[in-house]
């Protein structure tokens, strides 16, 4: 399976299609590590509960237990990584304007009109 | 009946669950019959002509992911089962996680149903039939389950006892939420959710305050105290309360969390949402800030159930209900103020309200959209038809779901709700997955995964604990499972993906056009 995402790339010569084909690449680049965390995340604290057993419920710092410690880190994961998308997708997508209407601006509610 | 069910029937106060509910009712209904006028058209009426600015979105998207039974869920099974019910939490979050790599491409392929995105890579009537299909399988239990609580719920709230006053309620109220999906389509639907947002989040974080507030604002003081009333911190701050510490109590936990983590983001309401936003990016960027305020509205709900721990007692909370879905009334109700129960009381009707008008909304929106104009007529029908036939589609679907709600009454059908979001991970997920990102799938394997992954999960579900075999099954007095875990996403979410992966391998590659991914205008 791919991560390189599908790019409407613009008819405007070799050169615009090699920059169509490079966005594809770093979305592709970018969701990859996305879901790179996201495996991580979802796979570690399964695992962490189920070795960590009886141990979760021990203080680590005042009110903070071990188990609040995992399960706030990864939400912290979350937060942080959402961010990160965000902004990444962002600097590398949304500053640039092709001349090309998207056919997503086509609503598919047009279609049996 | 309840002292605040008594200041309902004796009017003693204004601020009141009766009189608060009548508000939050005219309300609403008000407000789908004045955005719902201009609703004659195909795109005003499923996608609010995508005139709702990205706040407006992104709030209504949060709503989205507030149910009625996660709201109350979330907060007894913290109250009862401590680090248990916080994973489940955190699983709730972690669904925008998922949602955010696939927002702007689900924006992007200009679909609003299940079937219509699905389409864009695979076109044919199968393709909207089997989407459809799986939509309504998705709909259907979430519905009737989320009715339930609703119709229990208001009952409580207003000091109703007796199974015939909470059918009764059920049923006003299924009727209600129909005319106002009806009537208001996604413009109306969208801004009771943004309301519903802003209430709920209000409502938690004043419940949280108050209840800090109580512990003189000492988070160890209550978090010790909630630990104490479970017979020990060690235990409640520990796995294996919610469905034992067992190995397959374990496997049943992260299979619920998975389960909700990965079918939160195929929920046929929230593609509809994806494609209400005016751009990709805006649909990105609202899911960005969406993860934020649903981290701080589970966080709030997260305390208000050690809250109701240490305040109330789990053993209290679930000699009330078994499951607790009360903790949140209770709690509200031993901080004291009618203010504080009626706002609870208002925030839960309302979610109730709004999730049900979204869920039904999308049922109707594929049966109208995709299986009427799409497959029946091959597209040659009039829009204004269209809206016509999906306002039929709202009020049947949604009366006949009322209907099952009133008729399962007594039955434990909590079980349902977790069948849906399993479908949800199951089917839709990987079909969605594998179409925006996979150019190999094919229509084959995209069949395998719809229909395959609904017999898998309906085989293995009618084979749980779910259905039989425990006090709290569907069949209580029957028991023929075999399967062992009660949430069985564990083993039909990869069956699902695989199915979808081997039926296009073994499928003759057909060039089909691509969709489109990050937006580039």
């Amino acid at each position: 399976m791919s991560f390189y995402g599908i790019v409407d790339v613009p008819d405007s010569g070799p050169g615009g299609h090699r920059a169509g084909l490079g966005q594809q690449v770093t979305a592709g680049r970018l969701r990859f590590r996305l879901f790179v965390v996201i495996a991580a995340a979802t796979v570690t604290t399964p695992l962490f509960t189920l070795v960590l057993g009886r141990h979760l419920g021990a203080s680590v710092a005042g009110p903070l237990t071990l188990g609040m410690l995992l399960l706030g880190v990864h939400v912290l994961a979350m937060l942080v990584a959402a961010v990160w998308y965000d902004r990444a997708c962002s600097t590398h997508f949304d500053s640039i304007a092709l001349p090309q209407h998207s056919s997503a601006d086509d609503p598919e509610t047009g279609r049996y009109s | 009946m309840n002292p605040y069910g008594y200041l309902a029937v004796q009017n003693n106060g204004f601020i009141s669950p009766i009189t608060s509910f009548m508000l939050v009712m005219i309300g609403s209904f008000l407000l789908c019959l004045i955005v719902g006028i201009e609703n004659d058209r195909v795109s005003g009426f499923f996608l609010a002509d995508r005139s709702l600015s990205t706040l407006r979105n992104c709030l209504a998207l949060c709503g989205d992911f507030i149910v009625p039974s996660a709201l109350l869920s979330l907060v007894g099974a913290v109250a009862l089962s401590g680090y248990d019910g916080m994973f489940i939490a955190v699983s709730a979050i972690g669904v925008l996680w998922v949602l955010l790599p696939l927002a702007e491409p689900l924006r992007n392929t200009g679909g609003f149903t299940l079937g219509g995105i699905l389409e864009s890579r695979i076109p044919g009537a199968a393709t909207r039939i089997a989407g459809t299909v799986v939509t309504v399988m998705v709909c259907v239990p979430m519905t009737v389950v989320q009715l339930t609580v609703a119709g229990d719920v208001t009952s409580f709230a207003l000091g109703l006892h007796g199974v015939g006053a909470s059918q009764i309620c059920t049923a006003l109220i299924g009727l209600l939420i129909v005319s106002y999906a009806a009537f208001g389509g996604m413009r109306g639907t969208s801004m009771i959710q943004i309301g519903k947002t802003i209430f709920v989040i209000g409502a938690t974080l004043a419940l949280t305050r108050v209840v800090l507030g109580r512990f003189h604002w000492d988070l160890g003081a209550m978090v010790e105290s909630a630990g104490d009333q479970h017979g020990g911190r060690a235990a409640f701050y520990s796995s294996g309360l919610l469905f034992g510490d067992t190995g397959t109590g374990m496997a049943d936990l992260f299979s619920l969390g998975l389960s909700i983590t990965l079918g939160g983001a195929g929920l046929p309401h929230i593609l509809m949402r994806m494609n209400v936003f005016q751009t990709g990016r805006a649909a990105r960027r609202a899911t960005r800030s969406a993860v934020t305020v649903l981290t701080l509205c589970y966080c709030a709900m997260a305390v208000a159930g050690l809250g109701a721990a240490a305040v109330v007692g789990s053993k209290t909370i679930a000699s009330s209900n078994p499951q607790g879905y009360s903790a949140l009334f209770l709690l509200s109700d031993s901080l004291g103020g009618n203010f504080l129960f009626a706002l609870v009381s208002c925030a839960v009707f309302i979610t109730a309200l709004s999730t049900l008008a979204s869920f039904i909304l999308a049922a109707a929106a594929s049966i109208a959209h995709d299986v009427y104009a799409g497959s029946d007529r091959r597209g040659r029908v009039k829009e204004t038809n269209e809206v016509k036939v999906a306002r039929w589609a709202i009020v049947i679907f949604g009366v006949l779901n009322v209907f099952l709600a009133v008729v399962l009454h007594n039955w434990s059908i909590l079980s349902l709700a977790s069948f849906g979001a399993v479908l949800s991970a199951s089917a839709a997920l990987p079909a969605l997955t594998y179409v925006l990102f996979w150019r190999g799938f094919t229509k084959t394997g995209m069949l395998w995964t719809l229909y395959g992954s609904l017999a898998c999960c309906t085989v293995l579900e009618l084979f749980s604990p779910a259905v039989s075999g425990t006090p709290y099954s569907f069949l209580p007095e029957q028991d023929f499972h075999w399967f062992p875990l009660q949430n069985i996403g564990l083993v039909s979410i990869p069956v699902g993906f695989f199915l979808g992966w081997a039926g296009s391998l073994l499928s003759r590659p057909v060039t089909v056009p691509q969709p489109v991914d990050f937006e580039l205008s």
